[in-house]
């Protein structure tokens, strides 16, 4: 991961809007010229990457509210942030 | 409403007046009146374009900064809950103007570059100095806290210059670059034969735009537009005809792709006298080319044919004569021969200082 020291606090980039799209109800992200349609998991995470939060206590955050076991949950998570930052829509405070 | 089935992105061509010359303008070579749409009128546009379902504005042109009320539209495209986008040559943005833009909450801006070196890019944009007033306007665009993206026009005189354009965009900070192959429509088409670049250029361009992808991932977005005269097969163009994106034109006529004007015997409606909707859904230019139906019959039973819609339907028209025709880019078009010999042409290419350049309104 580019910056995603455990310290480190992921937020959307600038350049980055997340938004319910009132047609359909989904979350989306909306970037230049492009749309990425979330799923409610990928809501929960990205709404928590807020610059206010490192990496381990956006899990804990999620890990409170879901039973799945800690170790799946914190894989799947951190892939998740990772893919939205290769995309460059993720800044590191 | 599928997302499909709804219009996601407006363009909002908000005058032709440009202060920049570029030979490749894809603009049409006549625009249809000069009378803008004032205002009212466009704020109207927005919030139809808003409940349609549309989720993001790009305010172009020509040079949206050339209109006053760009800063108060772009406020109501916000208050409408539209991702909005600025795509400007920089001319006009002053630091007053760049701080109110940020205070509206514009989301990006699109600075266009037309090469990295001062020189090239004032001749090609026609104007001197234009170049350092672009580096000052990306400076401005960082301080105002808007996100910064580059857009540049590739053709034969930028695009062995690929390397020194990417590091212009790290250099600046931009978060995005968009590297786009002229697209001969418009002004362009009367520029293609010295415009184009060799095929040889063409496969260097992209190793270099592949490799430095790579290496700026998760920093700089970069987009490599293709230019479709060196490929076999056509682009998805516009994701297929009135299907995800309208423009609506400075003149307020609204059309399915931003070059759509100049194909001929398509009759096109304006927001003065239809709504964005009815235009949408029932208007004879939205509905021409939607779906597969239109399609002649080698493409109806191409595997392809819901890929690439068929590609694009203004160089159809702009190339054979006819827009229901496959776009000839594609090999099994029976006028792929057109394509090719325009990019395998070698001999005789004419110097840069043959370019015709753009006269605006």
């Amino acid at each position: 991961m580019n910056s995603g020291a455990p310290n480190n606090r992921p937020r959307l980039a600038r350049r980055v809007r997340l938004q319910i799209d009132a047609v359909s109800g989904n979350p989306v992200l909306l970037h230049q010229e492009a749309i990425t349609v979330l799923n409610q998991t990928g809501y929960e995470i990205v709404r928590l990457c807020d610059g206010t939060r490192t990496l381990p206590e956006i899990i804990q955050d999620l890990e409170n509210r879901y039973s799945a076991g800690k170790s799946i949950l914190s894989r799947e998570v951190l892939e998740y942030i990772e893919v939205i930052n290769q995309k460059g829509l993720m800044e590191w405070t | 409403m599928d997302i499909a089935e709804r219009p996601y992105a407006l363009l909002a061509e908000l005058t032709y007046r440009c202060p920049l010359h570029c030979p490749y303008c894809s603009n049409p070579v006549r625009a249809a009146e000069s009378v803008e749409l004032d205002s009212e009128e466009w704020k109207q546009v927005i919030r139809e374009a808003g409940t349609l379902g549309v989720l993001q504005v790009g305010f172009s042109g020509g040079e949206p900064l050339q209109r006053k009320d760009l800063e108060m539209l772009v406020q109501v495209a916000r208050e409408t809950g539209l991702y909005t986008n600025l795509i400007t040559s920089g001319m006009g943005l002053t630091e007053r103007r760049a701080e109110q833009l940020a205070a509206t909450g514009l989301d990006n801006i699109q600075l266009s570059f037309q090469a990295a070196d001062g020189e090239l890019a004032d001749r090609i944009a026609g104007v001197r100095n234009a170049h350092d007033q672009k580096l000052r306007v990306a400076k401005l665009v960082q301080r105002s806290g808007v996100a910064l993206s580059l857009n540049v026009v590739l053709h034969r005189f930028n695009i062995d210059r690929l390397r020194q354009i990417i590091d212009l965009a790290e250099q600046l900070g931009a978060t995005r670059l968009e590297l786009a192959n002229t697209q001969y429509y418009g002004w362009a088409n009367r520029n293609r034969p010295i415009l184009m670049p060799t095929r040889i250029q063409v496969e260097a361009a992209v190793r270099v735009a592949r490799a430095e992808r790579k290496r700026l991932m998760g920093r700089i977005e970069i987009l490599y537009v293709l230019p479709d005269y060196f490929t076999n097969r056509p682009k998805p163009c516009m994701n297929g005809w009135g299907r995800r994106y309208l423009t609506v034109n400075p003149a307020g006529f609204v059309l399915p792709c931003p070059t759509a004007w100049e194909i001929p015997g398509l009759r096109f409606d304006r927001v003065r006298e239809r709504s964005l909707a009815w235009i949408w859904k029932m208007s004879e230019s939205f509905n021409r080319f939607r779906g597969t139906e239109w399609m002649p019959d080698r493409c109806r039973s191409c595997p392809q044919k819901e890929i690439d819609f068929g590609g694009c339907r203004c160089q159809a028209a702009l190339l054979t004569g006819d827009p229901s025709n496959a776009d000839p880019v594609c090999e099994f078009s029976p006028h792929h021969r057109l394509v090719r010999e325009a990019a395998d042409r070698r001999a005789d290419r004419p110097a840069i200082d043959s370019l015709i350049f753009r006269q605006n309104p």
